[in-house]
């Protein structure tokens, strides 16, 4: 064991002068290495500040929530997918009516028309905001309540009444407040959606960002109000939202079996044929981003691992450079007592610290440069531990695996032969 | 008093047998000596003769072809790598001509070198290193390096190197020849005081004037000992 500690010491203060002595060399094989795990950290610290938001997010919406589309909303925002939508029909508000009458297991349901984000102009006086508005809806009172707003005081929500006369009345989100009444009580003033005047009865309350986007830049009114101004296609074609929820998580799959199930008959798809409509609980949604998350980090460790694997080659480089600079010590060290295994141990412990020294400023890089990045995209700084745990293992068998061939080179020199070696 | 003395080494009718292709070619060729505890021996004979060879094999760093070398009554003609380490480790201390110091490394530093791989504890390894250089009179020279010593105080570390692990044999070879007449002389004084205090010491040399302080030289020429008295 002592022998082992004394190694340990021996290489450690070893590698530090060998370090002194040829810095160029040493900080361009490091930088080798330095390259390949900062670049797979920082692009991890990215991804983790993105994926705890995401998560802080869903985990705060109702989990017992479940969707209902024509498309997949997730690969929509990615950009893929989109050419298939054409052939399904729109979700039509018959088929909404039919399902709320049918469903038995879900409790409280919305259809909702949305433009996120939306290019209205909303204006009170001169004021106006223009392509600010991340989420722009027609729907109903249980709009609010399904996706967690809560309603400042002294306002109301939409109600029954609303639909039926198509009112002018909009809800509008905390950002849309501060913006356009700085210093009033929006309520019951008037303001205008691309210029159609409405006035505003609820006001909800701050709820902070998603993925770097707000959730209170928002603006809602009634359905009926949202068709007869704004849409184009009438109450027959336009392609509704649905939001559906049960009564607790434990009821959730009984109730997206069962909506499965009903909006079938509605549709009438005969047993065996594909769903020609999507259906998603907030679950889904994650592991999509998940998945997508999956496919860069995939893609990252790539481009990393040939970045590494060349970096690994510099090191197997710089240890027979080493070695050959360093015959006439060996055969010294052996004349003196050195076993084959004590050289080639302090060869392969060279090797490692190496790459694990390389692997460390490449973390403290990568980590830096990550939350850099993260914090202008308004993230939560963080830090992929488990990343960080992985890269250092990576470097340390790197050192290994391009220390080996070196290190029983060297623990093979003969002394004698070696110790004339000029 | 001959017959009470301990022998150290014992060679056997040794043979070193060099095959370069189609020739073949005998370094040693039958040798045979014994060496006692407490001997001042020198090795003396010109270049090519074998005592290279035979140094190399007294010193374990080497094993011979044909023949039998026990050190300490323990059979090295058998002994594989790391057994063979382990008996340069701790029973022999090796002088040489160009030092052979680590360049890097302060004179307390190479010292301690053979400790490092004797399982021995950083303090020990520490106090013996100081007593050795302290035995060579380098005390106040620990933290130079190599580069920042005269010739005879780097041999003199090299011997405080040679003296840490307490050895049962001092192998000298040509510890003189890289230094000035002056400081040779020195070396070759403290030689003596070794011997005195009961060391066993080997010098290898070409020159007659090293030869001749020593108490027995061998000389050899063509791989066979020409002369032992």
């Amino acid at each position: 064991m002592n022998r082992i500690l004394n190694y340990l010491r021996d290489a450690i203060g070893g590698v530090l002068f060998y370090f002194g002595q040829t810095k160029l060399r040493t900080a361009l094989t490091l930088l080798g290495i330095t390259v390949g795990v900062s670049s797979i950290i920082a692009i991890m610290t990215v991804l983790t500040t993105f994926e705890n938001s995401a998560n802080a997010v869903v985990s705060d919406m109702k989990t017992n929530i479940f969707y209902i589309t024509k498309d997949n909303p997730t690969e929509i925002s990615f950009g893929v997918g989109g050419s298939r939508s054409r052939n399904k029909p729109p979700i039509t508000w018959s088929e909404y009516e039919q399902l709320k009458r049918s469903l038995e297991l879900t409790t409280s349901m919305a259809a909702a028309v949305s433009e996120e984000p939306s290019d209205r102009t909303i204006s009170v006086g001169k004021n106006e905001l223009k392509n600010r508005i991340t989420s722009f809806w027609g729907s109903d009172g249980d709009m609010l309540s399904l996706n967690k707003y809560e309603l400042e005081f002294g306002g109301r929500n939409l109600l029954e009444a609303d639909m039926n006369n198509s009112s002018r009345v909009a809800i509008i989100g905390s950002d849309i407040k501060d913006e356009l009444f700085p210093y009033s009580d929006p309520l019951g003033k008037e303001i205008k959606i691309d210029n159609i005047p409405f006035e505003v009865i609820g006001i909800t309350q701050p709820k902070g960002e998603m993925l770097g986007q707000s959730l209170d830049s928002m603006i809602g009114i009634p359905i009926s109000t949202y068709l007869k101004y704004f849409g184009n296609k009438g109450w027959r074609r336009t392609d509704l939202q649905l939001i559906l929820e049960s009564e607790s998580m434990a009821t959730l799959d009984a109730a997206t079996d069962e909506a499965i199930g009903v909006f079938r008959a509605i549709r009438k798809i005969p047993p065996g044929k594909d769903n020609n409509f999507y259906i998603a609980t907030s679950d889904q949604l994650m592991d999509t981003f998940g998945e997508f998350t999956g496919y860069i980090s995939i893609f990252i460790g790539l481009v990393a691992g040939i970045s590494l694997l060349v970096a690994g080659i510099g090191i197997a480089n710089i240890m027979l450079v080493s070695l050959t600079e360093r015959v006439k010590e060996i055969g010294i060290r052996k004349a003196l007592g050195a076993r084959r295994i004590d050289i080639f141990l302090q060869f392969l412990i060279e090797a490692v610290l190496i790459s694990v020294i390389g692997g460390i400023v490449g973390i403290i890089l990568g980590i830096s440069f990550g939350n850099v990045v993260a914090i202008i995209l308004e993230q939560d700084p963080t830090i992929p531990l488990n990343w960080v745990f992985y890269s250092l293992q990576i470097c340390a068998s790197m050192g290994i695996i391009f220390g080996l061939y070196p290190a029983i080179k060297a623990s093979k020199l003969n002394p004698i032969d070696s110790m004339r070696y000029e | 008093m001959a017959k009470a003395k301990k022998e150290v080494i014992s060679i056997q009718n040794i043979s070193k047998i060099y095959n370069l292709g189609d020739t073949v070619v005998k370094a040693l060729d039958d040798v045979s000596l014994s060496i006692f505890e407490n001997d001042f021996i020198s090795i003396t004979g010109p270049s090519g003769s074998g005592k290279s060879t035979l140094m190399n094999i007294i010193g374990c760093l080497d094993v011979p072809s044909i023949g039998v070398y026990k050190f300490n009554n323990e059979l090295i003609s058998k002994m594989n790598d790391s057994q063979l380490a382990n008996i340069r480790n701790e029973k022999i201390g090796f002088v040489f001509q160009t030092f052979n110091l680590l360049p890097k490394l302060t004179s307390l530093q190479n010292v301690e070198v053979p400790l490092i791989y004797s399982s021995l504890g950083k303090t020990k390894r520490l106090a013996r290193s100081k007593e050795a250089l302290n035995i060579v009179g380098l005390s106040d020279r620990m933290t130079h390096k190599p580069n920042e010593l005269s010739g005879g105080q780097r041999q003199r570390v090299a011997i405080a190197r040679a003296l840490v692990n307490k050895p049962s044999i001092i192998l000298a070879d040509e510890p003189t020849g890289n230094l000035d007449s002056k400081s040779g002389t020195e070396i070759l004084k403290f030689f003596d005081e070794l011997h005195k205090a009961g060391n066993t010491l080997i010098i290898v040399t070409h020159e007659e004037s090293v030869a001749k302080r020593a108490k027995r030289r061998v000389k050899i020429f063509d791989g066979k000992i020409a002369s032992d008295e």
